[in-house]
């Protein structure tokens, strides 16, 4: 079993991200990232196989929780706070506002695969979904920003 | 095999989630299909830049406040948790225990508890006694 110091350490960053770009709030992703820890610790936490999955799932409860306390489903301003490095600002900005038109279901997809790198296996698992159906979502998530950027 | 096949395919091949035969497929549809090929690049371009999105990190103070969670406030509710369960156990246990306690008292017949001693008096004194315990003295009959 991994020292559970040691796991904060190594996922707290890979966590927050997943958890920021959910609810595009920092000190709402802070809070949500210590109830996941404090979830974390108080779990028994044997026999767990893919950690990064499982922190991952965790998380995901923790944000569906905080949002069905809130009556809140995911908000509609998804990224309209992110900050983008590259030069190719006005790009990034169609793409964030292109990933905030996405449903839900498509958002989450993208968020898994492309800012945790998930593979189709692991998003599966933390969405409790076929691995066909990952793929499916994940290509009609692209098609769609794919469109969107074209329509601009 | 036909572009919307292909199309459906695209994605998971970008990902690296496609067999083999499913690769050979689109890597081969791809040479000659400018569209699918385009619209492969478009996926590429689109998966590199949400990737390159910056997010900010979790604030120093929070990951100390992390770091500081009293694991041992966690044993300790543990520890409160199972001393309640072993109260509530050793309760429902020793209560019925003293009920069948209760019962056998009252049932018990008063000649087992009850010592009687009579002295030859001028009078008849009995004295009943419990267990050794001075409990009550009658008078009954005799002359003074």
């Amino acid at each position: 079993m991994m020292n559970i110091e040691n796991i904060f350490l190594d996922y707290n960053d890979y966590i927050f991200k997943y958890i920021y770009s959910m609810v595009q709030n920092r000190a709402e992703a802070e809070d949500l990232l210590q109830d996941t820890f404090i979830k974390v610790m108080k779990a028994k936490n044997k026999d767990i196989r893919n950690w990064k999955s499982y922190l991952i799932t965790v998380a995901r409860n923790t944000v569906y929780d905080h949002w069905r306390k809130r009556k809140n489903k995911l908000s509609l301003d998804l990224f309209d706070k992110l900050k983008t490095k590259n030069k190719d600002i006005e790009l990034k900005l169609d793409i964030e506002k292109g990933i905030k038109n996405l449903s839900p279901k498509l958002k989450e997809v993208i968020i898994l695969r492309e800012i945790n790198g998930l593979d189709y296996t692991e998003i599966a698992d933390v969405l409790g979904i076929e691995k066909g159906t990952v793929k499916s979502r994940l290509n009609r998530a692209r098609d769609e920003l794919k469109k969107f950027l074209e329509g601009k | 095999m036909s572009c919307k096949t292909i199309k459906d395919l695209l994605s998971a091949y970008m990902d690296g989630e496609l067999d083999r035969v499913d690769i050979l497929v689109v890597e081969e549809h791809i040479d000659k299909c400018s569209n699918c090929a385009n619209i492969l690049e478009s996926y590429e371009s689109i998966s590199l830049n949400v990737r390159s999105i910056e997010i900010p990190k979790p604030s120093e103070k929070v990951l100390k406040n992390i770091m500081r969670f009293p694991r041992r406030k966690i044993y300790r509710l543990r520890r409160l948790a199972i001393g309640t369960c072993f109260l509530l156990i050793l309760g429902t246990l020793l209560v019925p225990l003293l009920k069948t306690e209760e019962k056998n008292i009252t049932q018990e017949s008063p000649k087992e508890y009850y010592v009687i001693k009579e002295e030859q008096t001028p009078y008849t004194e009995v004295h009943y006694e419990r267990e050794g315990n001075f409990v009550l003295t009658s008078y009954s009959g005799g002359s003074f």
